[in-house]
């Protein structure tokens, strides 16, 4: 059923994907949505694709005059009077004069002459009428709109136009509900929330399958962009084995590398070494011949070359040679969507098999939490689906809190954790790293010590020793004090040991007295068990005697208790 | 008027153009109205032209007609432009629009 109806691409791959193919072929779809939504570009959208497959296409704009159509567009890359002028477009300006006087009743047959007049010449096959509550709203009496808008799209049916209708609605109450009948196919736009996100909401889809959302979507250049969760089947990539760290010791502890197409996460306090993590992993990869984007939402690319460079680490080879390439960019700057759309773009041009981000916990700066969530989880995704591993940056403060450690809320999507951590010991701050969790491979449980040289990152040897982890000259000082201290133990552990002899064999000895009173506790027992016996016998002797001797009373008392048992039973009946 | 052409001022010539859409009641009693209207006086200062869009596609687009009936009137002294919709039935309005001074009461 649901592939049998025709359907026309949208132009939007996530919204073909959301509708099942497109918008219903040769039927009218209504799109509403509040001022800002992007009805008039997924308009023109859909109006492009047609150009392009050969359906030649009308915009009829009631909104807007022609040539600021033309000139908005431009800035999204579409060159509409280049399509006007190979006969592919038809943009028909047919604004109302706002200062017209109504006088007596009145039609559109004028609209119908206009587009049967332009569907002749142009042979268009797709229309979008934008919007449609400009032309409503001159009629100003409902039983007359509804009969319009039943007027227009059996018009558009018979003419077998494949048909966008917009209409600005201002909350989600739409002025025109009967719109929302008798159409084929409704889809809804809400404005800009609290998230910085658009949405998108298919409201019904006469005969088709659809995926009702809401969606987030953006608009770039190129028109309106949606991903959306209907791709987000658990269809990832499969992607086996291990790949450098670009630290020897890491990878030990990793039981080899970070995995690949995995989603690797480093937390720690400001200054714990995160960033430089990061870049020795994208120097490694970049010397291994692979691809890595680098995003960035704290320094400059400038700045961390710079930074990287103090620590013994030079990114400069790797970004000339053009593997490794960094964005940087302002959470601010952009909704939630327009990032995923922007990496996504980024990733695929660059041919990225590695991404990083740092930090995605200034991520929350894009708007609130929410935003940040919907953003990573879908960035997440996609590099699950494309087989891309991450590694991600996530900046922590105060002491670790499983949750906060984990970023907002995906820790289930982290498939190995590293926390790194400052231990203040004897007036030394010392880093130690901690690998808290690594899906599907062996890894350390220890924590450990690491320096940031001027030669880079530089594990120190593993410590096993008591009184927990130390680090710095405080753990040089214990190593000594327990050198000391094993000699005293060994001694300690010698004269235990004798001592466990001389107490085994008064163990015998008394084990021995102890047997024989247990021996002697039992006859006595016995002999008491007896007494009990012949007690008891001679107890019911006495009664047998007993009822011989009184016979009759004992029916009596037979009789008696049945008695009870009956009104007993009454009672309860 | 009288007055007007005392003081040597040349009455306002107008165009309209009415746009119908084909051969129905409210395209006659567009025509009917405005016939009505353009009478006496006006009639030498009115040109009228009807135009139904179904026969002139491309006038009909140049004037982006979408409501029909609809009459555009244009006057050239000074240089105005008014649109009106429907069968004119309202003659006044017209009339007022054409003869400012008359109050529509003619």
């Amino acid at each position: 059923m649901a592939n049998g109806l025709p359907k026309a691409s949208s132009g939007s791959a996530g919204l073909d994907l959301i509708l099942n193919g497109g918008f219903p072929r040769g039927r009218t779809t209504h799109l509403h949505g509040g001022t800002g939504t992007g009805k008039t570009i997924i308009g023109i959208q859909f109006l492009l694709s047609g150009a392009r497959s050969g359906e030649p296409g009308i915009l009829v704009s009631f909104e807007e005059k022609a040539d600021s159509m033309r000139q908005n567009a431009l800035s999204l890359g579409w060159d509409l009077a280049a399509l006007e002028n190979e006969g592919k477009l038809v943009i028909l300006d047919a604004m109302p004069d706002p200062k017209a006087v109504m006088t007596g009743e009145f039609d559109f047959n004028g609209f119908y002459s206009l587009l049967e007049g332009a569907i002749r010449t142009s042979k268009a096959k797709r229309i979008v009428i934008d919007a449609i509550d400009v032309l409503l709203q001159l009629l100003n009496d409902p039983a007359n709109e509804r009969n319009q808008v039943c007027q227009i799209h059996d018009w558009l049916s018979t003419h077998a136009m494949t048909s966008l209708l917009t209409a600005k609605i201002t909350g989600t109450v739409s002025e025109y509900p009967f719109m929302e009948y008798l159409t084929d196919c409704v889809i809804r736009l809400i404005p800009l929330n609290e998230d910085r996100q658009r949405m998108l909401r298919v409201i019904k889809f006469r005969g088709s399958d659809f995926v009702s959302g809401p969606h987030p979507y953006t608009i770039a250049i190129g028109g309106m962009v949606l991903i959306p969760l209907a791709e987000m089947e658990l269809r990832y990539a499969q992607v086996t084995g291990y790949i450098t760290t670009g630290l020897a010791a890491l990878d030990e502890m990793m039981g080899g590398g970070y995995i690949k197409g995995s989603c690797v996460t480093i937390a720690g306090a400001s200054g714990t070494g995160k960033t430089t993590f990061a870049c020795q992993f994208a120097a490694a990869l970049c010397n291994n011949d692979e691809r890595v984007l680098y995003i960035n939402y704290e320094e400059s690319a400038n700045n961390i070359v710079a930074m990287m460079k103090s620590s013994g680490l030079d990114l400069e080879p790797a970004i000339r040679s053009d593997r490794l390439k960094i964005v940087s960019k302002m959470p601010e700057a952009m909704g939630p969507e327009c990032h995923l759309y922007k990496d996504i773009t980024a990733l695929q041009e660059h041919k990225a098999r590695y991404l990083i981000v740092d930090a995605i916990s200034s991520c929350k700066r894009i708007a609130s939490e929410a935003a940040a969530f919907s953003y990573m989880f879908r960035l997440i995704d996609y590099c699950r689906k494309s087989g891309i591993t991450t590694l991600f940056t996530n900046q922590i403060t105060g002491f670790q809190q499983a949750h906060e450690v984990y970023g907002f809320g995906f820790s289930s999507f982290v498939d190995t954790m590293i926390f790194l951590d400052y231990v203040p010991i004897g007036g030394e701050l010392n880093r130690t790293l901690l690998i808290m969790k690594s899906r599907g491979s062996q890894h350390s449980n220890q924590y450990r010590e690491f320096l940031i040289t001027e030669q880079g990152i530089r594990f120190m040897d593993v410590y096993t020793g008591k009184g927990g982890m130390l680090t710095g000259v405080a753990r040089l000082e214990q190593e000594l004090r327990e050198q000391l201290e094993s000699r005293q133990r060994e001694l300690a552990i010698a004269a235990k040991k004798k001592e466990i002899v001389i107490l085994r064999s008064t163990l015998q000895t008394e084990m021995s007295a102890s047997e024989a009173q247990i021996e002697k506790t039992a006859i006595e027992l016995k002999s008491l068990e007896n007494e009990d016996g012949i007690s008891q016998e001679a107890r019911n002797r006495r009664e047998l005697i007993r009822k011989s001797t009184t016979g009759g009373r004992e029916g009596r008392l037979d009789e008696h208790f049945d008695d009870g048992g009956r009104s007993g039973r009454g009672v309860r009946s | 008027m009288k007055s007007l052409q005392k003081q040597g001022i040349e009455p306002p010539n107008y165009h309209l153009t009415l746009y119908i859409a084909g051969d129905e009641p409210n395209s006659r009693l567009a025509i009917r109205n405005l016939r009505e209207i353009c009478t006496g006086v006006l009639a030498d200062q009115c040109v009228i032209e009807v135009i139904d869009v179904y026969i002139d596609f491309e006038r009909a687009l140049k004037a982006r007609v979408v409501v029909t009936p609809m009459l555009i009137v244009v006057g050239d002294n000074p240089a105005t432009k008014a649109t009106f919709y429907g069968t004119l039935h309202d003659k006044k309005i017209l009339l007022k629009y054409l003869e400012p001074e008359s109050n529509g009461n003619e």
